[in-house]
């Protein structure tokens, strides 16, 4: 969990009905550091076709708006996808993925390839929810650390990819897909802490230039 | 710009801070004229309401001027004269779609601090704590409106900011609490709080036909005033007269066909209840009281509703949940759906149906909002609501800026 996020939650919402949940996180995340292997499934039910959220979530380009982990993805000319992450310090992680499954409107799965610093993988499956209640969109991730010297820096990378972090994401996507935009609130748009009060214009340009970072670092294929 | 800003429990301070932009293409900035404060902002003032930070800006309840709009604002125009409903809601959404409109999906960048608490997020709020998205609120001189397209209702010429300030919250929770009564011909209503809340229950529990209405509270302007402006036909003073007992006189020994709880989480008994569900509340055992709640569920009829507007944001203790199911009582709740009621509501008040501004006491410059809040909060001077003028006070000190 990042620092900030960490703080906000203390510092924030120190109730004790939050204690409960926080203390269940611990406990699942300490169960799934013994193994080393981390699964992470979370899901959300968007007011669109399967085939729009398809479509947007195939343009891979388009991850990086709703992912806050990631800065960019890519394809490559071989059809492998290059992914460039976000850690949790400013540590910036590199690694390339192949797309193992693709079935339109329904599925699609990646698996990193071999050698690469982050070996990950992962599918979005989409599925029509009851009547007109749109598409869930079911996420699940799974990191496998490799050992050695590298295994603690990738660790930490993690780390700051926990549950709530990719829920978050998915809530973007539905935000995106829904209203046409990521919603942003005065506090929202700050990386760390901030009162709920406008931004200043050097604060506000540091913003803007954040998001065109992110958007200059999207290669649309 | 000037903008009333939460310090810590009991410290407010009105200071200059950076004017609001387009952050969304579907926001507007409005130049505030009037805006209000609110019994639940009192909550923040008292500090019950967890995730509050140093510089917030306070303020659910407002209105004004368009100076503003982002590209796919289509509907409002700059020079318009708008109510800004306190949910912030997308319209998109499913709960949007239903009318859920406090139920917004979309509204609160920090939904993921409401699941913690809450199990799921409702929707983001102006100037209510960083768990309803961490918004600014309305209590400035100018304030940002997301999803503009949807929310702001635009006020036709002739009509007083006073007449349909409370349109952005306080009119349409109270008409919603009595709309939950499903009144009947014949319905004895009885409202817990005769705060500016009860008072708009009572107004609308007489609109929908009932046939009479018990207004219970402590302060006995705050009864005058349900008696003779908003139409409660019977009162009851908590600290002289024990409620459930004259409930029952009052009903032949029925109760109240509904209740309607309009006090929320910081009620007041003059009994040893009070003492205990305190003392609870410091030592974390529960984070609200629910004296007045547990009185309307005892006082309720057999298979009668209970409808709660008051503001409730944590854990409860000895919830008397055996008067529920025993005794078939619904119990209804919810923020209200303001978006909902806006059209209707003016619509009530173009007829001349109501006019909401008879609740207020107090007029003050945005400047004085600390000392408005002080006096609301100790019932100073028969306070029972004060409306901020923006735009008094100092000289507008906002840079103009082109409309995108």
């Amino acid at each position: 969990m990042q620092a900030h996020t960490q703080d906000q939650l203390v510092r924030g919402v120190s109730w004790f009905g939050i204690g409960i949940g926080l203390g269940a996180a611990v406990a699942r995340f300490a169960a799934t550091r013994g193994s080393r292997h981390v699964t992470i499934k979370t899901s959300v039910t968007i007011r669109k076709e399967p085939a729009e959220v398809y479509q947007f979530c195939r343009n891979f380009g388009n991850l990086s708006r709703f992912m806050r982990h990631l800065s960019s993805v890519s394809e490559t000319s071989n059809g492998h996808l290059r992914w460039r992450g976000k850690g949790p310090a400013g540590a910036s992680l590199t690694w390339e993925a192949e797309i193992v499954a693709d079935r339109t409107n329904e599925r699609i799965a990646w698996r990193s390839l071999e050698g690469s610093m982050l070996p990950n993988h992962g599918s979005v499956l989409l599925r029509r929810a009851p009547q007109d209640r749109g598409t869930e969109v079911h996420l699940t991730v799974g990191f496998e650390p490799p050992g050695g010297a590298l295994a603690a820096k990738v660790v930490r990378l993690f780390e700051g990819i926990p549950e709530q972090q990719l829920k978050n994401d998915l809530r973007r996507l539905k935000q995106i897909l829904e209203t046409g935009d990521v919603v942003r609130s005065d506090s929202s748009i700050h990386p760390g802490l901030h009162a709920a009060r406008p931004a200043s214009a050097k604060e506000l340009s540091k913003v803007h230039a954040k998001e065109r970072s992110q958007v200059e670092g999207t290669v649309h294929p | 710009m000037k903008a009333n800003c939460w310090y810590g429990k009991h410290d407010l301070r009105v200071e200059e801070v950076p004017d609001p932009q387009i952050l969304n293409t579907r926001d507007a900035i409005v130049k505030v004229t009037s805006t209000a404060i609110c019994g639940s902002d009192l909550h923040l003032y008292n500090a019950f309401i967890p995730s509050l930070e140093r510089g917030d800006i306070l303020g659910h309840e407002f209105m004004g001027e368009v100076v503003e709009v982002g590209s796919d604002v289509k509907n409002l125009s700059v020079g318009d004269r708008v109510v800004v409903p306190f949910p912030i809601a997308c319209g998109n959404c499913s709960a949007c779609i239903r009318g859920m409109w406090s139920l917004c999906e979309n509204s609160n960048p920090n939904a993921w601090m409401a699941e913690k608490l809450w199990g799921h997020s409702p929707a983001g709020l102006f100037g209510y704590s960083h768990m309803m998205g961490g918004f600014a609120g309305g209590q400035a001189e100018y304030a940002r409106v997301p999803f503009a397209d949807v929310g702001p209702l635009k006020i036709p010429d002739g009509l007083t900011d006073e007449q349909v300030l409370f349109l952005s919250d306080i009119f349409p929770t109270g008409y919603m609490g009595a709309e939950m009564c499903n009144i009947t011909p014949g319905d004895v209503i009885a409202v817990w709080g005769a705060g500016p809340v009860g008072q708009f229950a009572i107004a609308s529990a007489k609109m929908l036909g009932a046939e009479r209405i018990i207004a219970i509270d402590r302060f006995p302007y705050r009864l005058r005033m349900a008696l003779s402006k908003a139409g409660a036909t019977d009162t009851i003073n908590y600290e002289e007269t024990d409620v459930y007992d004259a409930l029952q006189e009052m009903t032949g020994g029925r109760g109240p066909d509904a209740c309607i709880d309009a006090v929320g989480l910081e009620a007041h008994t003059p009994n040893v209840m009070y003492g205990v569900d305190r003392a609870k509340q410091s030592l974390m055992l529960e984070t609200d009281r629910p004296l007045a709640l547990r009185q309307a569920i005892r006082a309720c009829k057999n298979g009668g509703t209970v409808s709660v507007i008051g503001v409730y944001g944590g854990f409860i203790d000895k919830f008397p949940m055996g008067a529920i199911v025993n005794r078939s009582l619904t119990l209804k709740s919810g923020q209200c759906h303001v978006h909902r009621y806006l059209k209707p509501l003016l619509e009530r008040i173009v007829r001349g149906e109501i006019d909401p501004s008879f609740v207020i006491t107090h007029r003050l410059p945005l400047s004085e909002a600390p000392r408005g809040y002080e006096m609301f909060l100790n019932k100073d001077d028969g306070c029972e609501k004060v409306v901020l003028k923006a735009s008094d006070g100092f000289a507008s000190s906002r840079a103009v800026s082109a409309a995108s």
